[in-house]
């Protein structure tokens, strides 16, 4: 899988790409709308994330050349300006989803593997990890083919937590993606070792191994 | 104005006892100079006439000659007498002149007396005339002040107004009315200078709030990504996960602080935006089911209770943001399977919520940075953004404490 990043801020790139690469994406980094625009003439990318703000103008820019090249390119707005305008600006232009930083890794991570998801025709919208399999267009969920009874939050519990495979998601970073809102905070994080524990148990209970692990009340891994 | 009427009327009511004075005077004198001519006239005709006791007899009623003995006065006298009037039956005042002569070698007192202007009558006059014209003066003075003051006051009561409705946050200039009265002419230029000045400052202040706001979101954003690399180090002990953990609550709360200043600043810079139809029923019930997680991890029943489908017409996003930030402390600072009413009324949005048995301060709580506790999920300005929301929308926030619960009403203008 191809991204490209596009933000003048190298930091920040290259957190991203130190992700995301352990996640089997190739990254690629354009600090400016230059770059950019000869990168996503040359290559098709499977996802680009895409800065509004940059030094030689405004990343939009890239956005409009890519559907005026009706390029097929997944596209996910980064952007520190979390303004109404631009959201409704970048979506209307075509963008498949909206960003703002400052961010979790695993929220961008999970976001990137959506969009290919939904960019990916071929209806093959199964994700397995030996006797898991998710079905994301049906929402539902096999072990060891058999369909596990799983509530809403616990579906999108295990795929964040599997789409991030290999990586400890914090508690604030799981609270934030179940609960849609992070503006508020979070009195405690009671509710998340619930989930995971009620999650867990029906899993194990379909023969299901144990991949969940909590990592020292940091937050928790889905280990392979 | 007042000061002015009160010096015409003082000055006007002393002259009465001066005019009555001099002008009894000047009328006495003339008298009395009239008298003398007459006697002097009789003394003369007198000493042509033959028969002494003839000319006694033709004499008019208010003269009088008679013979006088012993000691003659050469001296002329004169008194002021009350002489009862049987023709207008009054007692008038006379003037009489006493005075003695010399004829055939007897002696005379001659007596004439005239009447003198009835003194109550000349006060009555003057007290009428001069009332006259303190009536005309006063009404004079109160319709030339008002000339005056409805058009040389006009440009200076015209600024003042202009003054109080001008708002230093609008972007409007202070267009101030051009006058040709040079003293509220240099008032009109100081003040549009000093309201532009103020509108400057005030602009590059809150510019800068919206900048360093702004330009925080990057290095938060690298912040955030270098934790989220970090807690995935191998291998990481328990206490650097504890202090991955800490600075990563820390760096959340940051996070918060500053999109709340980022969005506060928007409030503050007007920009509301687009304005669309919202109905208010159905924007709680996504409001409630959007915090429905967060409620349920405290196990709080939230109840809606809409007695009218109420309309607005605002910005949906701000509003949105508004009725999320009050249901979210109603969450926040609610007790253990405690409950929330929403209301919505005609006139109101009321938010009621169980939790601390006291009441908050009314004015405090909207206040910026204002915290209740010292709990570090706080920030102390979710309130402050609903209110501004609220102003900005042309509504109205007030907080109650009623039969225990904390009430937020968010009442809507009367149209």
């Amino acid at each position: 899988m191809k991204i490209l990043i596009v933000d003048d801020e190298k930091e920040l790139s290259s957190s991203i790409m130190a992700y995301l690469k352990s996640e089997n994406y190739f990254c690629e980094i354009a600090q400016n709308v230059q770059t950019a625009l000869r990168y996503t003439e040359m290559y098709n990318y499977d996802c680009i994330l895409l800065d509004i703000s940059l030094p030689d103008g405004n990343g939009l820019t890239v956005l409009k050349n890519l559907k005026a090249d009706k390029k097929t390119d997944g596209v996910i707005i980064i952007s520190a300006n979390n303004s109404v305008d631009d959201r409704v600006a970048g979506l209307n232009l075509g963008a498949d989803d909206y960003l703002p930083k400052p961010f979790h890794l695993s929220e961008l991570s999970a976001r990137i593997a959506a969009v290919i998801r939904r960019r990916n025709f071929d209806g093959n919208n199964i994700i397995l990890l030996n006797e898991i399999a998710v079905d994301t267009t049906a929402k539902t969920v096999s072990i060891n083919n058999n369909i596990a009874e799983l509530t809403r939050k616990e579906y999108d519990l295990l795929l964040y937590l599997m789409v991030n495979k290999n990586k400890v998601i914090s508690k604030n970073a799981i609270a934030e993606h179940l609960s849609g809102n992070c503006d508020n905070g979070f009195d405690n994080f009671d509710f998340i070792y619930a989930h995971i524990k009620n999650l867990k148990k029906k899993m194990q209970q379909m023969g299901c191994a144990d991949y969940i692990k909590s990592i020292y009340g940091m937050g928790y891994k889905f280990e392979i | 104005m007042f000061s002015y009427m009160i010096y015409a009327s003082v000055l006007l009511l002393a002259s009465i006892p001066v005019l009555y004075f001099s002008i009894q005077k000047i009328i006495a004198e003339d008298v009395d100079e009239q008298l003398i001519l007459q006697k002097n006239k009789l003394i003369n005709k007198l000493a042509n006439e033959p028969s002494f006791s003839n000319f006694v007899q033709k004499l008019q009623p208010h003269v009088l000659i008679e013979k006088a003995g012993g000691n003659i006065l050469i001296k002329d006298s004169f008194y002021t007498v009350e002489i009862y009037d049987s023709v207008v039956k009054e007692v008038e005042p006379y003037r009489m002149l006493k005075s003695y002569f010399h004829f055939q070698e007897n002696n005379y007192r001659i007596q004439i007396s005239d009447s003198l202007v009835d003194a109550v009558d000349l006060k009555e006059s003057i007290v009428k005339i001069v009332g006259i014209i303190l009536l005309l003066m006063v009404t004079g003075l109160i319709i030339i002040n008002r000339f005056i003051s409805s058009n040389l006051w006009k440009p200076f009561h015209e600024t003042i107004k202009k003054l109080k409705n001008h708002s230093i946050e609008n972007d409007t200039t202070l267009d101030l009315k051009k006058t040709s009265i040079t003293e509220f002419a240099a008032l009109n230029d100081t003040l549009t200078a000093m309201a532009g000045r103020n509108q400057k400052i005030f602009q590059s202040q809150k510019q800068f709030t919206e900048n360093a706001s702004h330009e925080m979101q990057t290095p938060l954003a690298v912040l955030q990504a270098k934790i989220d690399l970090l807690m995935q180090t191998n291998p990481v002990t328990p206490q650097q996960a504890a202090i991955i953990m800490d600075i990563e609550n820390v760096n959340q709360r940051m996070n918060r602080l500053n999109k709340n200043l980022l969005l506060l600043t928007k409030i503050d810079n007007d920009q509301f935006g687009e304005k669309e139809d919202i109905h208010l029923a159905a924007m709680l019930e996504k409001s409630v089911e959007q915090y429905e997680f967060t409620a349920l991890q405290k196990n709080i029943i939230v109840e809606i209770n809409v007695e009218q489908n109420k309309k607005i017409t605002a910005n949906k996003t701000f509003i949105e943001i508004m009725i999320g930030n009050l249901l979210s402390n109603a969450i926040k600072y609610n007790i253990y399977k405690g409950k929330i009413n929403i209301s919505l009324t005609s006139h109101a949005i009321i938010f009621c919520n169980t939790g601390k048995n006291k009441p908050l301060n009314a004015t405090t709580i909207f206040e910026r940075f204002y915290k209740e506790t010292s709990d570090s999920n706080s920030i102390g300005l979710g309130l402050q953004i609903a209110k501004k929301i609220a102003t900005g929308n042309g509504l109205n926030i007030k907080y109650e404490f009623i039969d225990d619960l904390h009430c937020f009403t968010i009442s809507f203008l009367p149209t």
